[in-house]
C-alpha cells in the first residue's frame, strides 16, 4: 500500500518539491479523467433522476426523490414541502393540489386545516434516493426484452459473419500471391473514406429490390464486410509465419483446414479485437437500422429508444435509464475480452 | 523406395535465376547433404524437391515418377523446418497427429504411430505440452517426430540443428544419424557447417550459386577436390593456394621441393595445412 502511494505521489523535483512538470501532469490526469469519465458518471446518475429533477437548473450532481406521506383522506401519498408562513415561520406540509401560482396545502398531522400557499414561499423536501421507475416502467409498458432480443440477434450474427468473411478475406490478401492483390487490398482500404451517409441511398435500394426491408438480416448483410477489420486481420496474419502455413501444407491439410484449424487459432487476438469492434459498432447501430426496420416488432434497442424522443415531448428519464443498459453489454464484452488484446501466440512455436 | 531425381532444374525468381539447371540421382536410402555458402540455392532446391515451389524449368522424379506438378502433400515426403514450425495452438500430440488425421487415418493407427514415434524419440512425457513449454532440443525432436509419424519416402531438412546449441547439435547430430541407420530412408539434408556434413552425410553435394560444384563421398570431396572452390570449401583451416610455374611434368618450389605435376604452365598448388610440417633444416 506504501509503495503504492509513492509510486503515486512521487514527483520529478528534488526531494519532494513540485517540479512545473508535476503540476502539468496531474493537471493533465485530473482533467482528461473527468473529461473521460465525466459524462459516464453522469449519465448514471441522471438515469436515476425523475423528469422534475432532470429539468431544474441549476442541475444538482445526486439523485434526489421528493418525500412523501400518507395523509388521512387521501388515498395516494402526498409530496411534502417546507413551507414558510406569513408570520416567519416554516413548516413541514402536504399538497393536495396546485391552483395557479398557489397551491392547497395540508399538514399531516392536521388533515382537516387546509391552506393556501403561494409556490414560491415552499420548497420541496428532498431526499437523495433513486428513481427506480426510470428502468422499471420500460421493462414493462417498453417492448424491451422484444428489442433487446432483436439487437442481440443482430449484433451476434452480424459479428460472426464479420469474422467468417473478414478472415477470409484478410488470409487470402496476406498469405496467397496472385496478381493484382495489393490493388484489392487497397481498394478495400480506400473504402475506408467513403462513409454510410454517402452510399445511404443506393445501398436502401440494393437492399429494398433484394426484398430485405423490415427484415433483420437487411440490417445485418450490409454490415459484415468491413474495410477494417479486414486490414486488421490481414496485418495480424502478415506477422504468423509462413513456414507454419507450409508444414501444415506437407501435412496433407487443405487450404481450407490450414484457414480453419491454424490460421484462425492463431489470429485469435487480433479476431478479439475485432469481435470488440463490431459488437460496439452493431450494438450501437443507429441510422441504418432506423432506415430498415419500421415495423415495431422488429426494432432494436437504439431505435426502440429513439420512440422516446417524440417531436414535441422527450422522455429523457427513460431514455437515460435505457442507454445505461443498453451499455452494460458493451462493457461486458469489453471487459471479457480485453485480455485476448494483449496476448498473441502465433510466434510461440517457432524458435 | 526414395529415390530421387532432379533433370535439368531451374528456377528463378521475376528476373533474377536462382538454380542454374541441376542435374542429380539420389540412391535409396542415402543421406545426401546440400552443402554452400549462404545464398547457394541449396534451401530453395529443398524446397523445390518439397513442392513447397515450383521449377522454372526442369523434371523432378520420385521413384521413377514425374511429380514436378505434384502438390506438396502428394509426394509422400516429410519436411523440418529449420524453425521447426510446430503449431503453437496444439500439444505435442496433436502436433505428430494433424497431418494423419488430415489422411483420414483410422485413430487407432494414429495413436499406435504416434506412440512408435514419441517412443523411438523419448518424448513421450512431452505429448501433452505445447511448444511453448519445449526447449529448443525438445522441440527439434517433436520437428523429427512429426515427420517420421508420416512414414515418408523421403525426409527433407532444412538446416535443422542451426538453432540449437553447440552441445545439442553434437548429440542431435548423432541421434539423426542413429535415426538413419535405423530408419534407412532417403534423407535429403541442408547446411552451411561443413562439420555437420562431413559427419553425416554419404554424399556430400557442394553448390555455389545455384550450379553444383561436386558431388561425392565426403573423403574424396577432402582429398580430390575437383576445384578451387571445393578445395578451399571443405576443411578447417582452409587449404592454402600457391601460385606456381610447372615445367617438365615437376612444380618446383623456392624451398628446393619438386612435385610431380600432368600439367605444363602456371598451376596454383593447394596445401592443407596439416600436412605441412616444422622442419629442422634451414
Amino acid at each position: 500500500m506504501k509503495a503504492v502511494g509513492r509510486f503515486l505521489f512521487r514527483k520529478r523535483g528534488h526531494g519532494g518539491a513540485w517540479h512545473w512538470t508535476d503540476v502539468v501532469t496531474w493537471i493533465w490526469l485530473i482533467l482528461g479523467t473527468i473529461i473521460m469519465f465525466g459524462p459516464a458518471l453522469w449519465l448514471v446518475s441522471s438515469s436515476f433522476k425523475g423528469p422534475a429533477q432532470l429539468a431544474e437548473f441549476p442541475p444538482t450532481l445526486l439523485p434526489y426523490v421528493q418525500e412523501v406521506a400518507n395523509v388521512e383522506g387521501h388515498d395516494t401519498p402526498l409530496p411534502l414541502y417546507m413551507v414558510t408562513m406569513e408570520d416567519g415561520s416554516t413548516r413541514v406540509m402536504a399538497e393536495i393540489r396546485r391552483i395557479g401560482t398557489s397551491a392547497q396545502m395540508v399538514d399531516p398531522a392536521d388533515p382537516q386545516e387546509r391552506v393556501s400557499v403561494p409556490l414560491v414561499d415552499r420548497q420541496p423536501l428532498r431526499e437523495v434516493g433513486l428513481a427506480l421507475n426510470n428502468y422499471v416502467d420500460p421493462f414493462l409498458a417498453f417492448d424491451f426484452m422484444r428489442y433487446l432480443g432483436n439487437s442481440v440477434f443482430v449484433t451476434v450474427a452480424a459479428t460472426l459473419l464479420t469474422l467468417l468473411t473478414n478472415s477470409m478475406a484478410a488470409y487470402a490478401l496476406s498469405k496467397y500471391r496472385f496478381r493484382g492483390r495489393d490493388a484489392v487490398m487497397l481498394l478495400i482500404v480506400a473504402t475506408l473514406m467513403v462513409p454510410l451517409s454517402v452510399i445511404l441511398v443506393p445501398l436502401y435500394s440494393v437492399v429494398s429490390s433484394v426484398g430485405l426491408l423490415n427484415s433483420l438480416w437487411g440490417v445485418i448483410l450490409p454490415t459484415i464486410a468491413t474495410p477494417t477489420g479486414v486490414f486488421l486481420l490481414r496485418q495480424y496474419m502478415l506477422t504468423i509465419p509462413d513456414e507454419l502455413i507450409e508444414a501444415a501444407r506437407m501435412d496433407h491439410a487443405s487450404e481450407w483446414q490450414i484457414y480453419w484449424r491454424i490460421v484462425l487459432p492463431l489470429a485469435a487476438p487480433a479476431l478479439a479485437v475485432l469481435t470488440i469492434f463490431s459488437v460496439v459498432w452493431r450494438w450501437n447501430d443507429f441510422l441504418w437500422p432506423l432506415i430498415v426496420l419500421s415495423r415495431r416488432e422488429l426494432y432494436t434497442l437504439q431505435i426502440g429508444l429513439n420512440t422516446y424522443a417524440g417531436e414535441l415531448n422527450v422522455q429523457w428519464h427513460y431514455i437515460l435509464a435505457m442507454t445505461v443498459v443498453t451499455m452494460i453489454p458493451v462493457v461486458l464484452v469489453f471487459i471479457f475480452l480485453q485480455r485476448f488484446i494483449t496476448t498473441g501466440i502465433a510466434g510461440a512455436g517457432i524458435k | 523406395m526414395g529415390r530421387i531425381a532432379l533433370r535439368n532444374i531451374r528456377k528463378s525468381f521475376q528476373a533474377v535465376d536462382v538454380i542454374h539447371g541441376i542435374e542429380l540421382e539420389i540412391d535409396e536410402g542415402e543421406l545426401v547433404v546440400f552443402v554452400g555458402p549462404s545464398g547457394c540455392g541449396k534451401s530453395t532446391l529443398l524446397r523445390l524437391i518439397a513442392g513447397l515451389d515450383k521449377p522454372t524449368s526442369g523434371r523432378i522424379e520420385i521413384d521413377g515418377q514425374d511429380v514436378t506438378q505434384t502438390g506438396a502433400a502428394d509426394r509422400g515426403l516429410a519436411m523440418v523446418f529449420q524453425s521447426y514450425a510446430l503449431y503453437p495452438h496444439m500439444t505435442v500430440r496433436q502436433n505428430l497427429s494433424f497431418g494423419l488425421e488430415n489422411q483420414r487415418m483410422p485413430r487407432q493407427e494414429i495413436a499406435t504411430r504416434v506412440d512408435a514415434a514419441a517412443r523411438m524419440l523419448e518424448i513421450g512425457e512431452l505429448l501433452e505440452r505445447r511448444p511453448t513449454q519445449l526447449s529448443g532440443g525438445q522441440r527439434q525432436r517433436v520437428a523429427i517426430g512429426r515427420a517420421i509419424v508420416r512414414n515418408p519416402t523421403a525426409f527433407l531438412l532444412d538446416e535443422p540443428l542451426s538453432n540449437l546449441d553447440a552441445e545439442l547439435r553434437g548429440t542431435m547430430r548423432a541421434e539423426l544419424s542413429a535415426l538413419h541407420a535405423r530408419l534407412e530412408t532417403t534423407m535429403i539434408y541442408v547446411t552451411h557447417d561443413q562439420v555437420e556434413a562431413m559427419t553425416l552425410a554419404d554424399r556430400i553435394v557442394v553448390l555455389r550459386k545455384g550450379r553444383i560444384e561436386q558431388v561425392d563421398t565426403p573423403l574424396n570431396l577432402y582429398n580430390r577436390p575437383q576445384n578451387l572452390f571445393v578445395a578451399g570449401f571443405i576443411g578447417a583451416p582452409n587449404m592454402n593456394f600457391f601460385h606456381a610455374e610447372a615445367s617438365d611434368g615437376l612444380v618446383r618450389l623456392p624451398g628446393g621441393a619438386e612435385i610431380p605435376i600432368a600439367h605444363e604452365g602456371p598451376v596454383t598448388l593447394g596445401l592443407r595445412p596439416q600436412h605441412l610440417r616444422p622442419s629442422a633444416r634451414r
